[in-house]
This record gives C-alpha cells, structure tokens and sequence, in this order.
C-alpha cells in the first residue's frame, strides 16, 4: 500500500532539478513534444501530466515565454526562456554547481 | 484518430473548467507529435491497437488530468478529481433540486415566510454538513484501497464514443425557429396578452373566452419583465442564428432567462400566498373565477420550480461539463 521509501526520496531528489532541466533546455526555443525528447536524450524522461503543469507554472512566474506557430500544418505552442528566466537560470546554475561542490565534499 | 479524440474527450471531462483549454491543447499537440513520429517511421498510418498501446503509456484519462492539479496533502489527485466531481454532483443535483422542490413551494405559502426563513437556512446548513462530512469520510477510506482502482489496467477502445461534435454548433434552422417562436409570443403579450389562450368554452355552439381576473392582475404586474424576458429570448435566438458556435454564451442567456423566469413566478406567487395555501380546481363555477385561478397558480408554481431546476442544470452544464473541442483559442 505505501510505495517504496527510496522511490519518494528518488521522486523528490529529481522533482527539485527538473525546474533547472527545463529552464536550461529552454534557452533555446522549443515546442512541449521537441522538449521532452530533448530532456529524455539527456537521461530525463518525464511524461505530459509533468511536464506541461510545469511549464504552464513556469510562464505564469514569468520565466518563460510561449507563442502558438504554425508549423509542419499544425498549431504548436513554442516555449522559450523571457528575460527573466535567463536572469534565474544563471542565479540556478550558480547554486547548483556550489550544492554539488558541497555534496561532493560530503558523499 | 478516433481513438485520440475519445481519449482527449475522457480527459477533458475530468479537468477544472480554468484548465481545460491550455491542458488540452498541450495534450494533444504532444499526442499528435508522437503520432506523427510513429507513422513516419512505420511509413503508415498507426492501427487502433498501435493508438491504443500509445494512449495506455501515455496514462489513464484520469491520472493525466489528476497531474495538472496542485497536490493536496490530504488526498491523492486521482482522488481530488472524483472527490470533487462527486461533490458537484450532490450539490447540484441532489441538495439544490430537494431544497428547491421542498423548500420554495413551503416558503411561498407560509403565513409568515420570513420566520420560516431560519428553520429552512438551518435545514439546508444540515444536510450541507452531513453530506460533505459522509463524503470526504468516504474519500478517506477510498484514499487507503486507490491502488485498487485499476488505472493502470485499462484499454483506451473501451472509451465511450465522442459525444456532442455536433452539439458545438446550434443548427440555424433551431436558432430561427426559437426566433419565431418568441417574436410571436412578444407581439402576443404586448398587445393582446389580456385575454388567456387556449382558455375559452363552447355554450351552445358558441365559443367563449374565459376570462381571469389573476392572469388579467398578472399581465398588469409583469408586464414589463416579461416582455424583457421574451426580447432577451428573441435576442439570443438572433444571436445564435448568427453565430451558432457560440454555445456557452447561449446555455449563460439561457440561465439568465430561467432565474429571470423563475423571479417572476415567484414575486407574483408572493403576493398569492393565501389561494395558493387554499387552491380550488371546481370547474363548477362557470365563466371564470377560481377554478382557472387555481389551475393558474399551479403552473406559476412549477414555472418557478421548472425554471429553478433548468437554471440548476444550466449552471452545472456551464460549471461542470466541457465547452467546445480543445485548442488554441477555441474557449467562447
């Protein structure tokens, strides 16, 4: 009835990287189905019901941007990092690489 | 692409009304992405069993929808999704008809409606508390056994059909039609409404109306609101016969004319109280008079019921149930 420990811990180690994932992925930009690929390519595979709540909060933050194109005969909604979101992408990354130099330190 | 369809509509019907339109279209860009993907590497189209296997990876109707909620900390969101679907469904169809049904017709023939007013708030806060104390116990419990939902079991063919593909569009000949109707019904209420139709005896070969002192008191009392009523009712038959994809503006004027409806009924019914307590159906008494007065009354009775019931029904399709198909800008 209770799932795994390790899986919560696992689920919740990952939840708190995927924000720097998809704000990294987005620099460049990127329609939802492309960037899931890209983050699966990379070891990251995150399905729909995850990722596009995520991105839907993450514009309404004000981080990222989105416009709907038309491409290949059909409507799709292209996301990219605002201004914003590059100024806290690079606050991010500066605090992920201190986290990871002090878990190294400590693991 | 069928399949697609009744999976988005599966999914549609559990997400909040705010989401529906930014989820969806999301969903099914994703979805058809991965179609696409597929098709191009078979070099043909995906067979139902191949969609099927697609939709069950990508996960339950309600699971998908559950992930767009904020998670409770109380209850699953597969289970925040039912727990609140149950919870409308109680509120709308259950409390709201009964309160509706047992309290309105009590109220408008008490002597004294404003001291019965109390007993009844306290009889609605009652039930309200019992039901939703009953219902979240329940989720609770359900909260424990959810592994055995089965979500993660399921087969995509087994969806129901998409409903209401056609219902998206109001067909112009109903929207005129409706115009008719309520022209006809405007032109007779302003200038001959005095006399009732279909109200009328056959003495001795002659036909003759029957008067009513009430509907005569009622066409001078409500004169205004209902003409407005009928305008509003010609205007949105105007207004769909123009643009018939405008369903949601047209079931919210519809609410409006039931509430407008329902207001009326009951104001008048107001100032009736002691015949309505004391209703006579003697056709006995020729010519006029109490019998057709009781008759009348009956049907401003169940004018105020029927329209509180179909406005009920209107807001819970409004609230509840989906607007048109997803995507980009398709919310009216």
């Amino acid at each position: 009835m209770n799932p795994d420990p390790l899986d919560n811990l696992r689920m919740e180690l990952r939840r708190g990287s995927l924000v720097l994932a998809v704000l990294a992925e987005l620099r460049e930009e990127r329609y939802g189905y492309t960037l899931r690929k890209a983050l699966a390519d990379h070891g990251l595979p995150l399905d729909e019901g995850t990722l596009y709540p995520l991105l839907r909060r993450l514009e309404t933050q004000g981080l990222l941007v989105s416009q709907w194109r038309l491409e290949d005969k059909r409507d799709k909604r292209f996301y990219q990092l605002s201004p914003e979101g590059h100024r806290v992408l690079e606050q991010l990354r500066a605090d992920w690489r201190a986290l990871n130099a002090t878990l190294d330190t400590l693991l | 692409m069928d399949l697609l369809e009744r999976y988005m509509q599966a999914v549609r019907f559990w997400l909040p009304q705010d989401q529906k339109t930014e989820v969806l279209a999301d969903l099914e860009e994703d979805l058809r992405s991965q179609v696409e993907e597929r098709e191009a590497a078979l070099g043909r189209p995906l067979d139902e069993a191949e969609t099927a296997a697609l939709l069950r990876a990508t996960g339950h109707p309600l699971k998908v929808a559950g992930q767009c909620l904020p998670e409770a900390p109380w209850l699953s969101p597969v289970l925040t999704l039912v727990y609140r679907f149950v919870l409308k469904v109680v509120l709308l169809w259950v409390l709201l008809p009964v309160f509706v049904l047992g309290a309105v017709p009590g109220l408008l023939g008490a002597e004294r409606p404003l001291e019965a007013l109390p007993a009844l708030f306290h009889s609605l806060a009652h039930s309200l508390v019992l039901s939703l104390g009953f219902i979240t116990l329940g989720f609770l419990v359900a909260q424990r056994f959810q592994d055995r939902l089965g979500l993660g079991s399921w087969d995509p063919r087994r969806l129901p059909p998409v409903v209401g593909q056609g219902a998206a569009r109001i067909p112009r000949g109903t929207s005129l039609a409706e115009l008719a109707v309520n022209l006809l019904a405007l032109g007779w209420w302003l200038d001959r409404a005095r006399t009732l139709p279909f109200a009328f005896s056959i003495q001795r070969g002659a036909v003759t109306p029957l008067h009513s002192s009430l509907w005569a008191e009622f066409h001078q009392a409500c004169y205004w609101p209902v003409a407005a009523l009928l305008v509003l009712a010609a205007g949105q038959a105007c207004f769909t016969a123009m643009h018939p994809t405008r369903v949601r503006l047209r079931r919210l004027l519809r609410v409006v004319g039931d509430l407008g409806s329902m207001a009326i009924a009951g104001f008048f019914l107001r100032g009736h109280a002691t015949e309505l307590r004391h209703l006579s159906f003697n056709p006995g008494q020729p010519g006029a008079g109490p019998w057709l007065d009781g008759v009348l009354l009956t049907c401003f009775l169940a004018v105020v019921i029927i329209s509180g019931l179909r406005a009920a029904f209107g807001l819970y399709r409004l609230g509840v149930k989906a607007g048109p198909a997803p995507g980009r800008g398709s919310s009216r």
